[in-house]
């Protein structure tokens, strides 16, 4: 399969991509939304963002995970970052706004459903503080950082510890209430 | 360097160096094969040409002094013995040693020296003491006397044969020159042009090749093996006029043409000694990769093959069209599977050294039978099952098999056999190791599981002993009480079967004590494509492959019987239970659904002896489906051996029966 890179870059602001590309310690980092807070994915961990298509569920396995696609030919896995930060359903946004990111890490395609991608953002790496205890109701083991842009508080989500780190043994928000 | 010529030199030499290993093996259970010593020089001598040509030097200077050794022993000047055996192998295993290194790395970076002090030693040590020409270490003698001795081939006898005329006689010439001669290339080069001129010069020491390319340094002595009508005086008189020619000895040669006779077979490997490259393969080396590519688009292809297929147009070109392109889509399925089809002998060959090495270290006597070593398995597969199989063999050797006196004490033979086995067995490749050696106790597994925590108490009281063997395959749990050197290396059982399943196969153990062991791996002849009947569970698509499908049925919820709290249908006069598909996959949905319709359609699934009748809810087509996997990320999931894409573009999941059945 050739190995291409691509990205929707409809939504890519362009003013902050010609002053960013300039300059250098600045990455491109995609935002979305949850439950009103704004996350980040670092850009170069994404190989493309999709409109959602029909999920094949499978059984057996975590509630998170909802299933897998088929993207051209390969078996690509979804999961629902919601369920997966353990953050509580809220109100729903229009589906009209859905999307798949698929996140390339260590050659693995995953993809990752959220109700809505904002824009792509170049974010100098400096301005990117370490991770809290917990940001958006995010723990901090699932965190590489927060950033704050335009105002806004940007909560940057590890991938790589989020889908194969190491689950934290213990205290995990649902077994607390149980 | 160039890639292409180092993954050639990485491949060839990984021949070169299982050759050897055979070879030795036979070497060592045959000492005066001469045949297989050539084998082995040849093996060696190509080594030492392509690490040469690579750059390639300590692998080339431990190359050439096994060659050298060779060389003696194929003159009989040293012993061979075990001791002398297990020298090669262990100039085989740096030499093997040596390959990874420059395949890790790029460069040499095990030590050799060492090595090559100790085989100097052993070999004065063997020396048959009859002559002194054996050399004792050091590198000047490398060069020196041991290879002043002309070996004919069975080439150079073929040569003789076909050149010699009736009044020719065979002689062997010595030439010494002064000892003062300066230009002892030039002079050599001149004794071997007239040596022509009088006849036909058969093999020469040092040979005009070399002395041309002046890659042989040359002293004092030649050697020439000349066919010719003159008599010695002529020939004396000739040779003699060569300037800085001291003295020409000539001796007759009886030619033994028996030899000829009996190995007419070896002369074309002969020529090999000197032309391995130039010999044209009808065999072409492809990357897997490409292989990979190929398997995947043959793959897309019968996707869309079907999507046509599903069109269903009336009308008979169109329908002609696609009958012809289905048989072309089949048989080029079937040639990319048999492209990536290797035999199995590739990882079996090991065997015999590596069980042969461990009977040595471990004090034990073994008797190693392999079958089936030509079984064809997909290149992936073979690759992955190398180290699970090593293990499984050190297993059985190691604590398997008992000490010779122990086994006599036992009444079983001083000699323990150990058997492998590779057959085809319906869509699936079984291998099996077996022992006649100590066996399982299933009892103390048991205990040792509920040590480790692995079971409950209660768990393992009403199993039987077959069950309790199973938990030596659960990570964390090991028998052996005093792990050995030899099997507490690297993997577990619970490695061995990881792979065996990542690889879509399973693993099985029987044993009885004190008569030994069967392990039993199945795999599936090919992983990509299959024949699978499409159902319905739960509104989601679900493929079974056909050769887990005894039987489609269509039952009334009467014919639903319940015998035990278990219920059945009794189709035939035989009982098969029956159970819910969603409910085995853990889907919600009413049970009862089921009985509300007046026909059911069952499935009927089995694997190995059991049969277990699956509802679903809708029969819908048969057809081939690709197999791909689910990934990284899932992993192995429970009762679902992978995933297809089905006409539409959607994902079908494909139902994996062995744990339902």
């Amino acid at each position: 399969m050739p190995k291409t890179k691509r990205v929707n870059h409809h939504r890519l602001n362009e003013k902050e991509t010609k002053r960013g590309g300039m300059e250098k310690n600045k990455k491109q980092f995609v935002t979305f939304e949850i439950l009103e807070e704004k996350y980040g994915l670092p850009m170069c961990q994404i190989k493309e963002i999709i409109r959602p298509k029909r999920i094949t569920h499978v059984p057996n396995t975590d509630e998170y995970v909802l299933g897998v696609i088929n993207l051209r030919g390969q078996i690509v896995p979804v999961i629902n970052l919601k369920s997966r930060l353990n953050l509580k359903e809220g109100r729903q946004t229009d589906r009209g706004e859905a999307r798949i990111i698929i996140a390339e890490i260590n050659d693995v395609l995953t993809g990752i459903n959220v109700e809505e991608v904002k824009e792509v953002v170049w974010l100098d790496e400096n301005t990117i503080d370490p991770p809290p205890k917990v940001a958006g109701g995010v723990k901090q083991e699932y965190l590489t950082g927060v950033a704050q842009n335009e105002d806004e508080l940007l909560v940057m989500v590890d991938l790589k510890a989020l889908l194969f780190g190491e689950q934290n043994t213990g205290d995990t928000p649902e077994k607390l209430e149980e | 360097m160039d890639e292409e010529y180092l993954q050639m030199f990485f491949d060839e030499a990984e021949e070169y160096i299982r050759d050897l290993n055979d070879d030795i093996l036979i070497l060592e259970e045959n000492p005066e094969n001469t045949e297989v010593i050539n084998a082995i020089f040849r093996a060696a001598h190509s080594l030492k040409g392509m690490a040469a040509t690579m750059g390639f030097d300590e692998l080339t200077d431990l190359t050439h002094k096994l060659e050298n050794v060779l060389d003696l022993i194929r003159e009989e000047k040293i012993y061979l013995d075990a001791e002398m055996i297990d020298a090669l192998f262990e100039g085989i295993d740096l030499i093997n040693e040596l390959v990874e290194d420059i395949k890790r790395t790029g460069r040499e970076t095990t030590e050799v020296e060492g090595f090559l002090v100790s085989l100097d030693e052993k070999i004065a040590a063997h020396n048959k003491g009859d002559t002194d020409d054996v050399f004792l270490g050091g590198n000047a003698s490398l060069e020196g006397k041991e290879e002043w001795d002309l070996q004919l081939t069975e080439k150079n006898l073929k040569e003789i044969k076909s050149h010699g005329g009736e009044e020719d006689s065979v002689l062997e010439i010595r030439v010494m020159l002064k000892k003062e001669t300066v230009l002892k290339s030039v002079r050599a080069y001149m004794i071997l042009k007239k040596a022509e001129e009088l006849g036909y010069l058969i093999k020469s020491l040092p040979d005009r090749e070399g002395i041309e390319n002046d890659e042989v340094e040359v002293r004092q002595e030649i050697l020439l093996v000349l066919i010719t009508g003159l008599n010695h005086e002529e020939i004396k008189e000739e040779l003699g006029s060569i300037i800085d020619v001291n003295s020409v000895e000539i001796n007759p040669l009886n030619i033994d043409y028996s030899r000829l006779e009996t190995s007419i077979t070896g002369e074309e490997q002969d020529s090999s000694d000197k032309n391995s490259s130039i010999d044209v393969s009808p065999t072409v080396r492809v990357d897997i990769e490409k292989l990979d590519n190929l398997m995947n688009m043959v793959g897309e292809l019968l996707i869309n093959k079907t999507q046509l297929e599903d069109l269903d147009i009336d009308n008979s070109s169109f329908q002609n069209t696609i009958q012809q392109l289905d048989r072309v889509t089949t048989e080029l399925h079937y040639t990319v599977m048999q492209i990536r089809m290797v035999p199995i002998s590739g990882i079996f060959s090991r065997f015999p050294r590596l069980v042969r090495d461990l009977c040595r270290d471990l004090d034990k006597e073994i008797d190693l039978n392999i079958e089936g070593e030509d079984t064809e398995l997909d290149r992936s597969i073979i690759d992955e099952l190398a180290d699970p199989l090593v293990h499984l063999i050190r297993n059985a050797v190691d604590h398997g098999i008992e000490k010779p006196d122990k086994r006599e004490e036992k009444g079983k033979s001083r000699t323990g056999i150990v058997e492998i086995r590779a057959y085809q067995k319906g869509s699936e490749i079984m291998i099996e190791i077996e022992d006649d050696g100590r066996g399982l106790d299933g009892e103390k597994i048991a205990r040792k599981a509920v040590e480790k925590g692995l079971a409950a108490q209660e768990e393992i009281e009403n199993m039987e002993s077959e069950e309790k063997l199973q938990y030596i395959f659960e990570p964390g749990f090991s028998t052996s009480e005093n792990t050995s050197q030899v099997s507490g290396r690297g993997v577990g059982m619970d490695v061995v079967k990881k792979v065996v399943e990542s690889l879509d196969g399973q693993v099985n153990i029987e044993s009885r004590i004190d008569e030994g062991t069967l392990i039993s791996i199945s795999l599936p002849l090919t992983l990509a494509i299959t024949q699978a009947l499409l159902v319905k569970i739960a509104r989601e698509t679900f493929a079974i492959p056909l050769d887990d499908i005894s039987e489609t049925l269509t039952v009334s919820p009467e014919e639903i019987k319940t015998i035990r709290g278990q219920e059945v249908i009794v189709p035939r006069d035989e009982t098969i239970p029956i159970t819910s598909a969603a409910h085995q996959l853990n889907i919600d949905v009413d049970n009862d659904r089921y009985m509300e319709r007046g026909e059911i359609p069952v499935v009927t699934v089995s694997s190995g002896s059991s049969e277990i009748g699956l509802i679903i809810d809708e029969f819908l087509t048969q057809q081939e489906i690709v197999v791909k996997s689910m990934g990284e990320y899932l992993g192995s999931v429970e009762n679902i051996s992978g995933a297809t894409i089905i006409g539409d573009g959607d994902v079908a999941l494909i139902l994996d029966v062995r744990k339902i059945a």
